[in-house]
């Protein structure tokens, strides 16, 4: 393309946008009303009636000797030799290891001990039971916050562990009100025999807050994976109670028309939307078109059949416990590392970095409580309830979030996907901080708790400042 | 995306692809031509020293003991009471009732010796170890066919058994010499430590036909599945060879084929005008909402394998109910379409328990079946090598080779006899039978081979 032909394509796409961005933008506000309209009408009544009931975890030992007796009768496949490891899944070698030492060597009832470390509940809204941890750090501080802790697939509640345990030492002149749910399905927040989506999830997450601390109450939201779009859609549902949204996954929603424009036009003028660290940092490319629909073929293998058939792939991985494994930490592997200098032709696909009693706590956690086939259902259940919403003119999906909800993000470069801050600006509307973490990944606050918590509570203090 | 963004979009795809048309069809008879030699040059040398052993089928007491072990020890998980059955896949509860009837009711033995009916052999071809089946059927009658039966993912050599026998019964003036090999990494076409993709398979295979059939000899090949795409390479490779193809699944690549993508966006608008009459009655669909929607919604298994297939091969190698649950989904969403939805068993009580079960046993025995799935891997791995590999993007046949086309209802994908008339040159024979699925030769076996048959005589 000549540069006399990119400049008159690229002005008259300029000029449409601006026409179209003016136009989307009153409708969006009229779409949000209607948003709060419907939370309004369908909030989930929490009252003297409701109750929580404490929880403790079982160390169940036929369960377990359950589990070793099926990994000791372990059938494994061989790994191809020309081809390096990793490049094809996870490795067949490093899982045989990894089934080894679970089998012989890993200590599941100090893990129980360790995974019971902060209080535990269990309560059921809207007939659905939801299991929480809730705990207060430093409780005779004057300033408090409450504090929603949301993680997704495949995470787990005590993935946030060690970032509590940085609040209480580092913070002691903030009193945290820490709520870590469990979304309907993952883990304990079992057993689920109905269909759930995220918009569920946030009412039922709403009236779990509201139980806590009141009706009046208001709280802050940080969201990983899922997390960030439960901590997405809360603040369309409740702008009044999120005092603002702390989130490492931000969804500038591909139906966003011009967002795609721009994104079209950012390998060619790059400097026009990014930052000099983005540039540094090759957002033009990593967030070029060919580029995302790229990493979505190679990586979006398992969402693609989760959110069309996750029965099919469950049964194996509730039955083989070699299986569950392989299948979830091989995202623990994908999704913190650079796949060629860490991942491709390593022996443990950058595993090592993190501590294998942690990784097997996460499997064992999803075997215990037989929740992976319900975990990976929600991925199904969402796309669906997506159209739904949006024959009914509830596009939570593509809506932006009120210019009134502070947005903090922290952009973690080994992630899967890289979003600059101007698009994310676009759909975030109230975004005041953006950071960038070099070596970061996925699993935020399970592999870098404390830069998680810096930035999580830099964020806040932002916020409370301001106010 | 808005109808008025979409007819911009469309009306640019329109225009470039015109051009691209007029350009590409003077490149393609040089292309063909280039690949003929190509194939020439590198064909598999197959001589004296290359030996063929005698394969027989073990009925391994100690591993189907481990089996049954490990159903006893299988652990389930319920299903959801608001979705209908099999609309998330594989009814959990029909998947219990399987797993009880395969612990305790099923004969592997017996399966063992069925499965030996036919003679066995292994080779090995380019360091590659290839299973097949060599039969002769009527072997005094006059007219003498060499025949090659391609099977893909995930069948199974023997599903070619009832439709041998009924050849061999139905036609008694000819003596079909019939091969059926398994593909590399599939069943006892193991083990397999590298990278073989389906266009290393074609020259393994054609190798395998030189060595029974001899060197210069012409077969026919019926291809399903994978089979067809390996049917079509087949025909690019070796048409002075190749005396026909016939196949149930004409590869869909329209993605790198604007020819048909023409087609598709044509019949976005204007449906019924790319379609025959038939293919109308049939309820078949060309547009690219339709291919939108195959991906979207049929393909979720096929990108997994394709991009991570050892992360779901390590379950489905540990847990038979896992692969159960994975194989015999495809049984039922191949054979029926969404019909099966809402079904508890997913309409496969149609089939003989004890044939789908040797399916499974058989993957389970020849531990394959991350090996199997590696394949479609392995077709985009090598992409990178280059041509004479990204002939996956497939226009044209020669018009030497004579193609036969038999679609059942229910195929998992669609392509119109009128895109199919462009690509196939010498399009013999198009035919479209009701009721029937993708697992053909499991499924129809006499309606396979009557219409290959058929086939043939048409092309001799």
């Amino acid at each position: 393309m000549s540069l006399k032909n990119l400049s008159i394509f690229s002005l008259s796409v300029l000029l449409f946008s601006v026409f179209l961005v003016i136009y989307l933008n009153q409708e969006n506000s009229k779409k949000l009303n209607r948003i709060e309209q419907w939370a309004k009408n369908n909030q989930i009544k929490v009252d003297k009636s409701t109750k929580a009931q404490k929880f403790t975890i079982d160390f169940d030992e036929k369960e377990w000797n359950l589990l070793k007796q099926k990994l000791s009768l372990t059938r494994f496949f061989t790994s191809l030799k020309d081809v390096p490891s990793f490049d094809f899944g996870f490795d067949p070698d490093y899982a045989r290891e990894l089934v080894e030492y679970w089998g012989n060597k890993f200590d599941w009832k100090s893990q129980v001990e360790y995974l019971n470390s902060y209080p535990q509940f269990r309560i059921s809204i809207n007939d659905t039971i939801i299991h929480y941890v809730y705990y207060t750090t430093n409780p005779t501080a004057e300033k408090r916050i409450n504090i929603l802790l949301l993680d997704g697939w495949p995470g787990a509640f005590f993935g946030f562990y060690k970032a509590i345990d940085f609040m209480e030492k580092n913070y002691k002149d903030i009193c945290f009100e820490i709520v870590v749910p469990s979304i309907p399905g993952y883990h304990f927040s079992t057993p689920l025999n109905k269909k759930h989506n995220p918009v569920e999830t946030s009412m039922q997450f709403d009236a779990l807050m509201r139980y806590l601390f009141g009706e009046l109450a208001h709280y802050y939201i940080h969201g990983e994976d899922w997390g960030s779009i439960i901590a997405t859609t809360m603040p369309q549902l409740y702008p009044s109670r999120v005092s603002g949204i702390h989130i490492t996954m931000p969804i500038t929603s591909e139906s966003n028309i011009l967002n795609n424009i721009c994104s079209l036009l950012l390998p060619y003028v790059p400097s026009l939307f990014l930052s000099d660290q983005e540039l540094e940092h090759e957002f033009s490319s990593r967030y070029s078109i060919k580029s995302k629909l790229w990493k979505f073929w190679d990586e979006f293998g398992y969402f693609h059949l989760q959110a069309t058939r996750p029965d099919t792939v469950g049964h194996g991985l509730t039955d083989s416990p070699v299986g569950l494994m392989a299948y979830i930490l091989e995202k623990y592997s994908s999704w913190t590392f650079e796949r060629l200098n860490k991942i491709s032709g390593s022996k443990d696909g950058g595993l090592e970095f993190f501590n294998k009693d942690d990784l097997l706590t996460v499997c064992t956690l999803y075997w215990m409580t037989n929740s992976i086939t319900s975990s990976m259902r929600y991925y199904a259940n969402s796309f669906n309830a997506m159209l739904e919403f949006r024959k009914q003119n509830l596009d939570f999906f593509s809506l932006s979030v009120s210019q009134t909800v502070p947005v903090g993000v922290q952009m973690n470069l080994n992630d899967i996907f890289v979003t600059p801050f101007w698009f994310i600006k676009s759909r975030y509307l109230g975004l005041i901080q953006y950071k960038i973490v070099e070596q970061g990944g996925h699993f935020a606050a399970f592999q870098n708790p404390e830069l998680t918590v810096k930035c999580l509570v830099d964020f806040i203090t932002q916020v409370e400042y301001k106010i | 995306m808005s109808l008025k963004n979409l007819s911009i979009f469309s009306l640019s795809v329109l225009l470039f692809s015109v051009f691209l048309v007029i350009y590409l069809n003077q490149e393609n008879s040089k292309k063909l031509n280039r690949i003929e030699q190509w194939a020439k040059n590198n064909q598999i040398k197959v001589d004296k020293s290359t030996k063929a052993q005698k394969f027989t089928i073990d009925f391994d007491e100690k591993e189907w003991n481990l089996l049954k072990q490990k159903l006893s020890l299988t652990r389930f998980f319920t299903s959801l009471k608001d979705v209908p059955s099999f609309d998330f896949g594989f009814d959990p509860d029909y998947a219990r009732e399987l797993v009880e009837y395969w612990g305790n009711k099923f004969d592997w033995k017996s399966q063992v010796e069925y499965l030996n009916s036919y003679p066995q052999f292994r080779i090995s071809i380019n360091d590659t170890i290839i299973h097949y089946v060599h039969y002769t059927t009527n072997p005094t009658a006059e007219k003498r066919i060499n025949i090659l039966l391609l099977d893909g993912w995930p069948g199974a050599f023997f599903g070619f058994y009832k439709a041998i026998d009924f050849m061999e019964k139905n036609y008694k003036d000819i003596c079909f010499d019939i091969v059926v090999p398994s593909i590399p990494g599939f069943g006892y076409s193991n083990p397999l430590e590298k990278v073989v993709d389906p266009f290393d398979t074609t020259l393994i295979f054609d190798a395998l036909a030189r060595f029974v059939f001899g060197e210069n000899s012409q077969y026919f090949v019926h291809g399903e599945d994978w089979g067809s795409l390996i049917s079509t390479f087949l025909a690019k490779l070796y048409p002075e060879r190749i005396g026909g193809i016939h196949i149930t699944m004409p590869p869909l690549t329209s993605f790198f084929d604007f020819n048909s993508l023409l087609y598709a966006f044509a019949g976005q608008f204007f449906p019924n005008s790319i379609l025959t009459e038939q293919e109308i009655k049939f309820g078949f669909k060309f547009s690219l909402s339709e291919l939108a929607s195959l991906i979207i919604k049929k393909t979720g298994y096929f990108h997994i394998q394709a991009t991570k297939p050892d992360s779901i091969g390590a379950g489905m190698s540990d847990s038979p109910f896992g692969l159960l649950a994975y194989v015999l989904e495809k049984y039922s969403f191949g054979s029926f379409g969404m019909n099966v939805v809402g079904k508890k068993d997913g309409g496969l009580e149609k089939f003989n328990r004890d044939d789908l079960l040797t399916i499974i046993t058989y993957y389970w025995m020849t531990n394959c079946i991350s090996s199997s799935m590696r394949l479609y891997r392995n077709a985009f791995y090598t992409l990178e090598k280059g041509w004479p590999r990204t002939v996956l993007n497939m226009k044209k046949i020669s018009a030497k080779v004579p193609v036969g086309v038999q679609v059942f209802q229910h195929e998992v994908s669609f392509v119109p006899f009128k895109v199919l008339k462009n690509k196939y040159l010498n399009l013999s024979m198009y035919n479209l039978v009701e009721n029937g699925g993708h697992f053909s030769n499991f499924e129809n076996p006499e309606k396979i081979s009557n219409n290959f048959i058929e086939f043939i005589n048409l092309a001799l």
